[in-house]
């Protein structure tokens, strides 16, 4: 009886996973079928539709790398007209607050928002809603304070809105410090996968694509009606995703708006970042799974992406179970079909492995990227797949008890960031001096390590010119 | 960074399942007694093909590769039975069931290993690219 038992939960588990790997294969391949046209569609430029852009930048003891966005802030090519930069000082006790002034006293469009101690320090989505107060614009734009955003990549984000069916845009994220260790490398190789196939492939797809939280933005008309974000969840990111679906609306992709990121640099910080998105996306399935179901605003497609979408990070305990269910049934009884799904077991495995970006994701993620010597990293996320495991293992944990006791454990412990990013921005320096002698080195502002084989887009540094007020 | 190569190659990727078939059926017609071996063997023709085969690049490497690869797999199995065999004798049968357990998963680190390794040999980097169109 027992051992039925066993064997009816090991195959659940195994077709679950198989669900997983189908989902993954498929948008591989729709992503490889549709990478000659995403080249295409990069070369049609619409310059028609500018709306007004409200740009939030939440930063919490960010001195080390907030100059580094606010200088790329005023070097944007969207009319500077149609702009509002609005910096969330959250109560840092570095001097944050002191450089954002700087930039704000020098231009017209970037302002601060102080926080005090008392309001400041409850997570991000606290300090964006603090931020939304003081948004002017049609457009809501998110950047966190760390990123590096290409030139033009408003005109790029913002095009998407002239459908109004659309109410949010995504952007791609690129890990900008990855050759610094092997931290950051695998990081971007799980940010390949994340977003250039998996990402890309819902959108390509018409499923569910994810707003990450950063590079992205919503109608402010929507944001508005959806009270902003939630602040008693931790991926308030994707528990907006939901909301905005829920609401008859649609997210895009945009695979060539690119951000740069700094990534982080050891596991202690990986583990308290992938904490945090466990913990929140495992509150956004309770929450929302069932709403998604009854949604009449999605489609059937829609409804079985965002239900896999929002379980994703129960599958590295589902896949422990079936280890842990797996080993006494091969032993208890031998039959053959049990070796052979017990064979496939790691086929499977891999395919979660990274954050959860499979292994053949971030493998054609990388061929397609042109990457050939990242490739040979792969191998070593099963290390990062066994480490989210745990993470996923404690962040269930602390859910089911904060669910079963009734206590809001929420604790946002920030990524801090080194600022380490910037020596792979060649010209820096001269760039925050307003050095605008280099009119010839302009391409290079923005051209990273050769290692990292990424083109220098639309890159030139430009003078802080002076406020016209 | 925009997409340098794209268009999945079903002509490849009917091709690829075509010899792998023929493969696996030829190698488990000699190899049927070995469970291990040809279930790992299906599983590495499976996942190469379909991963590997519908992307641009020769034909002629993906069988080449393909091919190496089953030679890889019949020789890692091969020693790992033998080594397997010598430990259950010094072990008295208590290493049979780490064996089993343990086999699957060490069979995928070289599987992953090769495939990511054949990836590199087919991606054609920007600087390569770049090289062809300057010689042209």
């Amino acid at each position: 009886m027992l051992i039925e038992f066993l064997e009816a939960v090991f195959v659940i588990l195994v077709a679950l996973m198989v669900a997983y790997l189908v989902r993954h294969y498929i948008f591989t391949m729709a992503v490889i079928k549709n990478a000659s046209k995403n080249k295409k569609a990069i070369e049609v430029v619409d310059d028609v539709y500018h709306p007004t852009v409200s740009i939030l930048i939440p930063a919490r003891n960010e001195e080390k790398v907030i100059r580094r966005i606010l200088q790329r802030m005023t070097e944007l090519t969207y009319p500077k007209d149609k702009l509002q930069v609005t910096v969330i000082n959250d109560a840092s006790t570095d001097t944050t607050g002191q450089i954002a002034e700087e930039y704000s006293k020098t231009y017209n469009f970037i302002n601060v928002v102080h926080r005090s101690q008392h309001e400041g320090g409850r997570g991000k989505a606290s300090a964006l809603n603090a931020g939304l107060k003081y948004a002017k614009h049609e457009i809501i734009m998110c950047f966190d304070a760390d990123y590096y955003p290409q030139r033009d990549i408003l005109e790029k984000l913002t095009r998407e809105f002239a459908d109004p069916k659309v109410g949010a845009v995504q952007g791609r994220v690129i890990v900008l410090n990855e050759p610094q260790n092997m931290v950051t490398r695998l990081v971007a190789l799980e940010r390949i996968g994340g977003y250039l196939v998996d990402q890309n492939a819902r959108d390509i797809l018409g499923l569910i694509p994810q707003f990450g939280g950063t590079v992205g933005g919503f109608r402010h008309s929507l944001l508005k009606s959806l009270g902003g974000w939630d602040e008693s969840v931790l991926a308030e990111d994707t528990d907006l995703t939901f909301r905005v679906y829920l609401a008859g609306y649609k997210i895009r992709y945009i695979n060539d708006a690119e951000c740069y990121e700094e990534a982080v640099e050891n596991w202690r910080a990986y583990w308290r970042q992938r904490y945090r998105w466990a913990k929140g996306h495992m509150q956004c399935a309770i929450k929302h799974s069932f709403k998604v179901l009854k949604s009449s605003n999605l489609s059937l497609k829609e409804k079985i992406d965002g239900l896999l979408l929002l379980n994703v990070y129960f599958m590295p305990i589902l896949v422990m179970l079936a280890w842990a269910v797996g080993i006494p049934l091969l032993l208890l009884k031998s039959s053959q079909w049990l070796a052979a799904l017990w064979a496939s077991v790691p086929v499977f495995l891999y395919s979660f492995v990274g954050n959860f970006a499979p292994f053949f994701e971030v493998g054609i993620g990388a061929y397609l990227d042109g990457r050939k010597r990242a490739q040979w990293l792969i191998p070593l996320m099963i290390f990062m797949f066994v480490y989210n495991m745990c993470i996923c293992l404690m962040a269930f944990v602390d859910v089911s008890f904060s669910k079963i006791f009734r206590r809001n454990s929420n604790c946002w412990r920030k990524t801090s960031h080194s600022g380490n990013g910037n020596c792979y921005i060649v010209n820096y320096g001269n760039c925050l001096k307003g050095n605008d002698d280099s009119e010839s080195d302009s391409n290079n502002a923005c051209a990273f390590s050769r290692s990292l084989n990424i083109h220098p887009h639309h890159a030139s540094t430009s003078t802080p010119r002076a406020k016209t007020t | 960074m925009e997409m340098e190569k794209g268009n999945l190659r079903t002509d490849h990727l009917v091709f690829g399942m075509l010899v792998g078939i023929m493969a696996s059926f030829t190698l488990s017609f000699f190899f049927h007694t070995n469970t291990e071996l040809t279930s790992m063997l299906l599983i590495f023709n499976i996942l190469y093909i379909f991963l590997t085969f519908p992307l641009n690049g020769e034909l002629t490497k993906k069988l080449c590769m393909l091919l190496l690869g089953n030679v890889i797999c019949l020789i890692w199995n091969s020693l790992f039975l033998l080594f397997a065999a010598a430990a259950a004798e010094y072990f008295n049968g208590s290493f049979e069931a780490l064996y089993i357990i343990l086999n699957p998963f060490l069979n995928l680190i070289w599987v992953v290993s090769f495939w990511s390794t054949s990836l590199t040999i087919l991606s054609v980097s920007k600087d390569e690219n770049l090289r062809r169109k300057h010689a042209h």
